[in-house]
């Protein structure tokens, strides 16, 4: 996997317009839940090789199971463009709950960092990462409105086709190599 | 709170059907080259123990019903002949040499031959291009193995009719029609073309020189570029045969488009090797991924990863497959070998001479090719392993 690939998927992953939707208005909580996505992504891809190699799992063949966890999540992103609005922890815990879990630390992420583990890959992964969170910071600054939330929906409709784009190519990866 | 736990369920729900449907363990038990030479040893006793009067051999049996086929297909023969010469010519197995032997009556009793060719067809019966791909190969090896040159006219007639079914886009038609005495247009043959291009390829290294080259060259052009669409494969075809034959022609035969074509087809053996390892005799994965593949299927892959293990060792353009090759190949081996009946086991068998050594179906059948195929397989996984210096 490269870097280009890892930032087209885990953007389409994170789906920041989708996001954009039920994020909470304090950018201070969304920016500290991004840190500890990133930091818990971090220590995901870290311990994907050997994760692997304890399920007996070829990086290959996890690879196709990743595809399969984008493609679905691509999906629901593509019929359900509005997601509904997710209960807060009270204060900055809120960047812990929503923004971190489960909104950040969606499947298809939490997927490609054991995939980008097992192919030894993590710098690429944690850096394609950093690209799309700062997209999800860049998305806070979108005002809400009737028409900004429909432009968003439409936005987060075209990420969810990506993401099963994006599963598509992995699982063709996947089986091309050997 | 509920809410938190609801997604945790789902994330841990997602994970486990992931883990059960999608990617269970691939198990692949220890390759030693103890435990292949044994398997070979006792693939190669079963077939042994199959020599039958006119040439013929043991086809299969049913172990369920105590019933030994009286089918024959003769391409299977050609097929068990050029694993007991491979055998022969890797280990200096007398026996093995004596058992190939034996299969050259039935060859001789029927040989079609026409404007300058011969094929290897039965009486009546329109000339197939797999039998007669795979005769040729099989006398290649005896050739290498004995170094009796006494079956060269007929291996050069082969190799004619082969090239009597070529086409000027370089692709084999699969039959040849006795009734109008020629071809058959629009039907290829599914493992014919890659025993033509491994024919090919081994004839010319054997009578450098006289065209065959050429034929393969413009034949491996042809499956590594149009083969899939114009045959209608949907996906890459798991060719173990055009595997040997890229093996054959080497780097200096092939150039990118058969590069790429090895890529794929060492994709696609790759993945059969992974999602056969990933197989079970019982519970969900049966459900999941149907039956485990027969001895033939598990032969097969070795062949075709081994062939390929073969080509990037030689060839720079491949060499970062090497590894990979290596492991997938050592894994549908391992399994192999775990696979067969010993003789402990055979002893449950209405007959035990007919089960010892052999891979059966699920149904409790076995055929001379569900033996033959892990043979040589498990041969050319010896000189993988030998390579990396496990001897």
């Amino acid at each position: 996997m490269t870097f280009a690939f890892l930032a087209f998927a885990l953007v389409a992953a994170v789906n920041p317009c989708r996001l954009r939707l039920v994020l909470p208005d304090r950018r201070i909580a969304v920016a500290l839940g991004a840190l500890i996505a990133l930091a818990s992504v971090a220590a995901i891809a870290a311990a994907g090789g050997v994760l692997l190699d304890a399920l007996d799992v070829s990086p290959e063949s996890f690879r196709l199971g990743a595809a399969v966890v984008l493609a679905l999540e691509g999906a629901r992103a593509l019929v359900l463009a509005r997601p509904g609005a997710e209960p807060e922890l009270a204060g900055l815990g809120a960047a812990l709950v929503p923004v971190a879990f489960p909104l950040l630390l969606s499947p298809g992420v939490v997927a490609l960092a054991v995939a980008a583990g097992g192919d030894d890959v993590e710098a690429e992964a944690l850096g394609a990462l950093v690209l799309a969170f700062a997209l999800v910071l860049a998305a806070t600054l979108v005002p809400r409105g009737e028409r900004s939330d429909a432009l968003l929906a439409a936005g987060g409709r075209l990420l969810g086709a990506l993401e099963i784009a994006a599963g598509v190519a992995l699982a063709v990866g996947a089986i091309r190599d050997v | 709170m509920r809410r938190l736990l609801a997604y945790t369920a789902v994330f841990v729900l997602g994970a486990l059907v992931l883990r059960v449907a999608v990617v269970p363990a691939e198990v692949c038990p220890p390759l030693t080259p103890e435990r292949a030479r044994t398997a070979i040893a006792e693939a190669a006793g079963w077939l042994e123990r199959g020599v039958q009067p006119a040439g013929r051999y043991t086809y299969g049996y049913d172990r369920e019903h105590d019933v030994v086929s009286g089918d024959y297909n003769i391409t299977r023969h050609a097929g068990v002949m050029l694993s007991f010469y491979q055998l022969g010519r890797e280990t200096d197995d007398a026996e093995a040499l004596e058992a190939g032997e034996h299969g050259l009556p039935l060859v001789r009793a029927n040989l079609l031959r026409h404007e300058g060719w011969t094929a290897f067809a039965e009486p009546g019966q329109d000339a197939q291009l797999g039998a007669s791909g795979l005769l040729a190969i099989a006398l290649v090896q005896r050739r290498l193995a004995t170094g009796d040159d006494g079956e060269d006219e007929l291996l050069r007639g082969l190799g004619r009719f082969l090239a009597a079914q070529q086409q000027p886009d370089g692709s084999v038609l699969g039959r040849w029609s006795r009734t109008t005495e020629s071809p058959v247009p629009g039907e290829w043959a599914t493992f014919g073309t890659g025993q033509a291009l491994y024919a090919f390829a081994l004839l010319d290294g054997l009578f450098p020189g006289e065209g065959w080259g050429e034929r393969a060259r413009r034949l491996v052009r042809y499956v590594a570029t149009r083969r899939d669409d114009v045959e209608g494969s949907f996906l890459e075809f798991a060719d173990h045969w055009s595997a040997y034959g890229l093996a054959e022609l080497g780097p200096e035969g092939l150039e990118e488009p058969e590069i790429d074509y090895a890529r794929r087809l060492a994709g696609i053996l790759g993945l059969n090797s992974r999602l056969e390892s990933q197989s079970g005799q019982g519970g969900l994965n049966r459900i999941l991924r149907g039956e485990p593949a027969s001895g033939a299927g598990l032969g097969t892959t070795v062949e075709g990863l081994a062939a390929l293990w073969r080509l990037s060792v030689a060839d720079p353009r491949l060499s970062d497959l090497t590894e990979d090759l290596s492991t997938r190949l050592r894994c549908t081996a391992g399994r192999s070998v775990d696979r067969q009946v010993d003789p402990v086991e055979a002893e449950e068998a209405p007959r035990p001479e007919l089960a010892r050594g052999a891979w059966f179906t699920e149904g409790g059948y076995t055929q001379m090719d569900h033996q033959r195929h892990p043979l040589s397989g498990l041969l050319a996984a010896l000189d993988v392993l030998a390579a990396e210096g496990q001897r």
